[in-house]
């Protein structure tokens, strides 16, 4: 049998930093030296509160960027430098870059990957444009000052007022896009994937699932016949022909859920 | 010109009728049809689905399971949308496979595995696994599977809610005799059992000061276990005369060919899916392998010389 194994862990590790990103959301940097690509994601345990999976939002050190929704994210983002973290990891498959110009798209704490997809773009040569979306001003996360940046909200109180796919489809009309790269609400990766498609672009999407094991055991973040966290969370333009993506998922017990 | 010969790598078993004799276990991947259709697709002769109870349960928190070169340990919990919502899973599954479909179900009662054994059986799955034995809900009370007088008391009440559908009982290694569970299982109708269910656990993480699994125990599954499930397998059916579904740390051809040997008449595959390169189709084609290697032409002829 092969030696790789990608459910080892826990294993413990320290926290070098955490940076407020917003009033909601924090920048957790671990001492790991893991090579982590845009998309992968590992399951994050702090014992005596809980266990959920993160994207990596940079690597080398590891970065994750949580938002604060429950009670263990809020604990997570609620340690401090010098305390630890237990990772298992990286699980699932990473972006792929391609072509010379790409637009990445940011929802909410989908953020964090695509920013660090961003910085991985521009070491290969290709020039990123970045299109951070969020509710409101206060949930924007961050965004590097080398990347050309758009910015929009809902209720407009910061950048332009409406939703990124607007702002994705000025950007194809006046440059040439090779792929776009999307990271956050489903339904908004829907209407990104569907442009795309329409426009014959590279794109991939990255879902979210309720998840218990990371490795492909449980079952529990299936869409269709995929398993999220072994097939994904990262997908190219098929994933549009999923009779579950953009619909339902499914919670704790199983059941399906309307998005 | 020489003549290979074909190789037959098809079983019956409880009046199921499988192209090979790989079965998916209860608990891995079988939340709903699709994911049975995957295994399929992966190559299974027959898939089992996940476990269901009477009522939705959302099952334990996270970690609730970790995996090494070793071993796996879970305590999921048994998470389940519950039966009515199972049942429908059964009916579309029914429709999108080929391969025998069997339903796990469990309960804490003996009502209640009737009401279950007869709303699933609606749905007509070819056959009934019944769960007597997850050692993860053991704060819910004790594991029918502990006593033989127990057993069959669900055995019987299954068996007649069931009607025609055969009944596969899950049995715990978690216990003193399992040859006794497994004979009185036998005289109260059981068709066929599953042998074995995960093996009872803990793991701690020495830097935490705690256990992993927010339930403390959990059952280990994958290689480690495979010498337990090998004896308990030998032992059963030496005493019994229905089939047994040979399950536990089976993870490549030849550990099919001694889980066959020691005298299953199927082999259950779950936590080796989890391993890099591991899919059914894998496992079935270095079986056949091994079988055409050492000169076997049917999987009835893997026997133990003894």
């Amino acid at each position: 049998m092969s030696k790789v194994l990608r459910g080892m862990g826990p294993k413990r590790f320290k926290i070098l930093a955490v940076e407020e990103e917003n009033s909601f959301t924090k920048t957790i940097t671990v001492e790991c030296g893991d090579e982590a690509r845009p998309g992968q994601f590992y399951m994050v345990w702090l014992p005596g509160t809980g266990q959920k999976p993160f994207s990596v939002s940079a690597s080398k050190p590891l970065q994750f960027s949580i938002a604060g929704v429950g009670p263990a994210s809020n604990a997570i983002i609620s340690k401090k430098p010098g305390e630890y973290l237990w990772l298992s990891g990286p699980y699932g498959k990473a972006f792929k870059l391609h072509g010379k110009k790409a637009v990445m798209i940011g929802g909410g704490y989908g953020t964090g990957p695509m920013r660090y997809l961003c910085s991985l773009a521009l070491e290969n040569g290709i020039e990123p444009h970045l299109v951070i979306g969020a509710r409101t001003k206060d949930r924007l996360m961050k965004h590097p000052a080398s990347v050309r940046t758009f910015l929009c909200t809902d209720d407009g109180s910061e950048g332009r007022k409406g939703f990124v796919t607007d702002v994705l489809a000025e950007i194809i009309k006046n440059e040439k896009i090779d792929a776009v790269y999307a990271c956050g609400p489903e339904r908004m990766m829907e209407a990104v994937g569907k442009m795309a498609k329409k426009e014959g672009i590279f794109c991939q999407l990255l879902l979210e699932r309720y998840m218990k094991c990371g490795f492909g055991m449980c079952g529990q973040c299936s869409c269709g016949e995929s398993l999220i966290c072994v097939d994904g969370p990262v997908y190219g333009i098929e994933i549009l022909d999923n009779p579950e993506f953009g619909k339902f998922h499914r919670d704790s017990s199983g059941k399906k859920v309307n998005l | 010109m020489l003549m290979v010969p074909k190789i037959d790598l098809s079983v019956g078993l409880a009046g199921l009728s499988l192209q090979n004799p790989t079965v998916l276990a209860s608990g891995i991947w079988g939340t709903n049809a699709n994911l049975l259709l995957r295994a399929e697709k992966s190559g299974a002769g027959a898939v089992t689905s996940k476990s269901c109870s009477l009522n939705p349960r959302a099952g334990h928190a996270n970690p609730t399971i970790v995996l090494n070169d070793h071993y796996c340990v879970n305590a999921v919990g048994l998470s389940n949308p519950g039966v009515e919502l199972e049942a429908e899973e059964i009916i579309s599954a029914k429709k999108m496979c080929s391969v025998p479909v069997i339903a796990s179900i469990f309960a804490h009662s003996l009502q209640d595995f009737e009401a279950v054994a007869q709303r699933i059986s609606e749905a007509r799955p070819d056959a009934i696994e019944v769960n007597i034995s997850c050692p993860n809900v053991s704060n819910e009370g004790r594991m029918f599977a502990c006593s033989a007088a127990d057993s069959a008391s669900v055995t019987v009440r299954v068996k007649e809610a069931a009607g025609k559908i055969p009944i596969l009982v899950k049995l715990s290694p978690n216990v003193t005799d399992i040859v006794s569970v497994a004979k009185s299982v036998e005289d109260a109708g059981a068709d066929g059992i599953v042998a074995i269910n995960t093996v009872s656990g803990m793991i701690i993480d020495a830097y935490a000061r705690k256990p992993v699994l927010t339930n403390k125990f959990g059952g280990v599954s994958g290689p480690a276990i495979k010498p337990v499930a090998l004896k308990a397998v030998y032992e059963i059916s030496r005493a019994v005369r229905i089939p047994i579904i040979g399950t536990g740390g089976v993870t490549t051809g030849i550990d099919a060919a001694e889980m066959l040997m020691a005298g299953a008449a199927a082999v259950g595959v779950g936590t080796a899916l989890s391993y890099p390169g591991r899919s059914f189709g894998a496992i079935v084609s270095e079986l056949e392998s091994f079988m055409s290697e050492n000169g076997y032409s049917s999987i009835k002829q893997l026997k133990l010389d003894e």
